[in-house]
């Protein structure tokens, strides 16, 4: 059982949140009726939920942040920097009072600051509340409704040139319009007149329109035809009035007593009671019609509550035993595999297929799209940009992107300590733009992609660039460089990821401590991604983070080196080839393989890894992809797909570089999961240094 | 000097009598004890998948029931030789505090002989010379049946600073020796 407190913090949080991005959002568009609707609305809950917990302080304090808005929504009040400056300050408040609801003096302090401000700006007292929620109340019932509409045209409605289908389609043009032609009175055929109308029509619409809108459309044929028009009422909350019985009655096509005689009867009640002759088929039709829709628009108000609210610690637990299951699976596919049991085989198969499809909806559940984070990262934009006294906007591109939630939850740090950075040492001061010739107003473009398996975070700014010369100061001052290094750029603008650096001259409350960039590399390291830097002068800097969609399983391509398995990604994996000619020199370290004209390096992983014993004849390159460039993996033997459950591998082996964790074998030994680009990032460091040497060596 | 006698004041209030109770174990010959709240588990000797290119005192990881963990080889810390593995060898599965942090790993022992009990008050210092490792990693010394049981600090141990430095040492220097002798 949840606790209904945790739960009314829970949501409240929720709601402030949406409070937070519908005011950030109406500093840009101060019109939009829809943002006023969605903060008052936010407001009114939380005021509405304290008070059912007996929260009166915060009740109270909200009552007047409710006011204020309410006369928004009236127009009474217009919005203005300074009131959405409250308004988010109070936001903050009411977030900081939700661990104890109860205010203490401090809180008391600052509410009662608030909303002294708060009046400075709103004319009169608060006296408009309970207008606030007539309104509301008046405001949803008018979203859609439904009419039963009859049209009985007078039987000379032909001879008078009259036709029922021009009216029939401006009542589609209003709405969702279900129609129902009833025949029952057509003559016998003998009797026929085709002269006459014989028909009726039973029409369910449902409409945005007010009700004088539909009668409208009978204007002209109103006098002679028999025309009714009757709302239906949805939130009756009555079970039994869309039943069929209860419709025919309130159609006054039964009475009570009729239904109630025939409801004793066990059968179909539709067929029952055109067999008994009480009301013809068109007629039950017609009704049966009106049900189907009552029923799907009662249907989706009840659909939104499909969601429920689940611990996520009890995620991770299902998260865990999936892993387990994944492994005993593997296990049970290798054993399945070298018994001669056809039947195990196809059993192992089949429960396979199951295990995949219950990983990969575990997975879903835990998916959250990254948008959520986003209201934060505008939040700190606006704040940081008039406190520095810059002009910046944040545009933010793929919030849908899905992402596990221990990522997002993980990535919000990182993510906030570079958009920090780029407001404070990307951007440039107004006057400094202005100088370049640049558009006054600075943009940070946060977007998020999907690509591969990998979700591409990039954080962009039109600032003014790495300073490569400012950097190599630094870093000489800082001893990370000896001035004689001859460094790449590349190599140079990746000094600022190192501990203890910082080019920026004071230190601000923004950033500049040098404890920021390899605080942000590491955690995006410990989640398994890459982070990596382009820069142009004048231009701006662009960070792009690359990061793995899971945490927890992933397909992986087992191979083999000497003893030892070792597990390389399958979204990196490109192909398998051959090693033709294994005699290449092991003086040469730079090795190439040609892959159809292309030269591919390779690294010997044998070698590398320090593995003793003799390879074999013929061996193994696995070549994978890390970004766009091309890498090469000698393995002696590659075995197969791997359903490959993540293990970290914990505090002792943090400094260990190229794996990216460790996955449990079927036969319950361990396997190290390989880095592909972190490998080829050490090999090539390796080579750096060791080109160095030779040149001091020399 | 008097961390330790800190050490063995919370060692006392935890266990509310004067006595602690130790998991002994051996190395090279000698008698090694831990608090016995800090162990999880003893283990026979089972296959260490090492990983490549990190310290040797390392020996590699082990799966422990879903859960992949570190062995550590104190021998190589300790600087003694490297033993052959016998049917005796144990894995000591420890809860260790590293920096702040709660680790669970193993430690490889050469066997693993009982849990006695010792008088808080029976715990002398560590001996300021004449000790095989390093005094700063042993919390007191014991003596049971007339043999001396040096107490580790395993939390000191796991936390050295030194340990940290080692990494970068070992991935680095390793192969910019062979590249360099071998292109001389």
């Amino acid at each position: 059982m949840i606790d209904p407190i945790e739960t009314f913090k829970t949501e409240a949080r929720e709601h402030l949140v949406n409070l937070e991005s519908a005011l950030l959002e109406l500093e840009e568009t101060p019109e939009d009726r829809d943002l006023i609707d969605t903060a008052f609305r936010s407001m009114h809950t939380i005021k509405g939920a304290a008070g059912m917990f007996g929260y009166q302080a915060l009740t109270d304090f909200t009552h007047h942040l409710e006011t204020a808005l309410d006369k928004v929504r009236n127009g009474e009040l217009a919005i203005s920097k300074q009131l959405i400056g409250i308004l988010l300050d109070a936001k903050d408040t009411i977030g900081e009072s939700l661990e104890s609801p109860e205010f203490d003096s401090h809180l008391k302090i600052v509410t009662n600051r608030i909303i002294d401000r708060l009046y400075e700006l709103v004319p009169s007292g608060a006296q408009s509340d309970s207008a606030g929620d007539n309104e509301e109340n008046s405001n949803q019932h008018s979203a859609s409704d439904l009419y039963r509409i009859i049209i009985r045209p007078s039987s000379t409605t032909f001879q008078m040139g009259l036709d029922i289908i021009p009216i029939l389609r401006e009542l589609n043009g209003l709405g969702e319009c279900y129609v129902t032609t009833c025949t029952d009175s057509v003559a016998n055929i003998e009797e026929f007149d085709p002269q006459l109308s014989y028909l009726h029509w039973d029409i369910m619409l449902q409409s945005k329109e007010p009700a004088s809108a539909i009668s409208d459309v009978f204007m002209f044929v109103e006098d002679d035809w028999d025309i009714t028009i009757e709302p239906i009422d949805l939130t009756d909350g009555d079970e039994e009035s869309d039943k069929l019985g209860e419709l025919l009655v309130s159609r006054g096509i039964l009475s009570h007593s009729q239904l109630n005689a025939i409801l004793t009867q066990k059968t179909a009640i539709g067929s029952q009671i055109t067999q008994q002759g009480l009301a013809p088929e068109s007629a039950i039709q017609a009704a049966l019609n009106e049900q189907k829709v009552v029923r799907s628009l009662k249907q989706p108000a009840a659909s939104q509550d499909a969601t429920i609210r689940v611990p996520s610690s009890r995620l991770d637990t299902l998260m865990n035993l999936v892993g387990e299951l994944v492994i005993v699976q593997a296990r049970l596919n290798q054993y399945a595999f070298h018994d001669t049991s056809e039947e195990l085989l196809s059993i192992a198969e089949e429960l396979d297929v199951l295990t995949t499809q219950m990983r990969d909806q575990t997975f879903s559940i835990r998916m959250v799209p990254i948008g959520s984070t986003f209201g934060r990262f505008k939040r700190l934009v606006r704040d940081l940009s008039n406190e520095l006294d810059k002009r910046i906007q944040l545009e933010t591109y793929g919030a849908e992107t899905e992402l596990d939630k221990m990522v997002i939850d993980k990535l919000s740090d990182p993510l906030i300590h570079l958009i920090r950075n780029s407001i404070d040492h990307g951007i440039e001061s107004l006057d400094e733009r202005i100088a370049a010739g640049k558009n006054e107003t600075g943009t940070i473009v946060l977007s998020a992609e999907h690509s591969d398996s990998f979700v591409v975070i990039r954080i962009k700014d039109d600032g003014a660039g790495l300073n490569a010369l400012k950097i190599r100061q630094r870093a000489v001052e800082k001893g990370l460089i000896t001035d004689g290094d001859d460094l790449e750029d590349d190599a140079v603008n990746n000094l600022i990821f190192e501990p203890g650096f910082s080019t920026s001259e004071t230190v601000s409350d923004i950033s500049g401590r040098g404890v920021g960039m390899d605080v942000v590399r590491r955690s995006i390291q410990e989640l398994g991604g890459t982070i990596n830097i382009a820069t142009e002068h004048n231009k701006g800097t662009e960070f792009t983070i690359r990061l793995p969609m899971t945490l927890a399983i992933i397909e992986g391509l087992m191979v083999k080196v000497g003893s030892e398995c070792y597990v390389l990604p399958l979204s990196a994996v490109e192909e398998c080839i051959e090693l033709n000619h294994p005699n290449i020199g092991s003086h040469n370290k730079k090795r190439i393989v040609e892959v159809r004209g292309e030269q591919v390096p390779f690294l010997y992983l044998r070698e590398w890894f320090d593995i003793q014993g003799e390879p074999p004849s013929i061996e193994q390159i696995v070549i994978t992809h890390v970004g766009q460039e091309q890498f090469g993996f000698c393995v002696d033997e590659v075995i197969g797909q791997y359903q490959t459950v993540i293990k970290r591998l914990g505090k002792l082996y943090e400094g260990a570089t190229g794996f990216s964790g460790a996955t449990i074998l079927g036969d319950g030994s361990v396997a190290m999961i390989l880095d592909p680009s972190a490998l080829m990032e050490a090999v090539g460091e390796t080579q750096r240094r060791v080109k160095r040497s030779l040149t001091i060596t020399q | 000097m008097a961390d330790h006698n800190n050490e063995a004041q919370g060692l006392q209030d935890d266990n509310g009598s004067g006595t602690l109770q130790l998991l002994t174990f051996v190395l090279d010959d000698e008698v090694y004890g831990t608090d016995i709240n800090q162990i999880q588990e003893v283990l026979e000797y089972r296959k260490v998948t090492r990983v490549p290119r990190t310290p040797e005192y390392l020996l590699g990881v082990i799966n422990l029931r879903g859960q992949v963990l570190p062995v550590v080889d104190l021998r190589h810390l300790f600087d003694m030789h490297r033993a052959e593995i016998t049917v005796n060898t144990c894995i000591v599965i420890v809860d260790v505090c590293v920096d702040g942090e709660n680790v669970a790993l193993g430690i490889l022992a050469d066997a693993v002989r009982e849990v006695i009990e010792l008088p808080l008050g029976d715990i002398n210092p560590p001996p300021r010379i004449g000790s095989r490792i390093d005094t700063k990693f042993i919390s007191g010394m014991g003596k049971y049946h007339d043999e001396f049981i040096v107490i580790l600090n395993l939390a000191r141990v796991m936390g050295d600073e030194d340990l940290g430095d080692v990494y970068e040492a070992v991935s680095a220097t390793k192969d910019l020796v062979e590249d360099v002798t071998e292109s001389e």
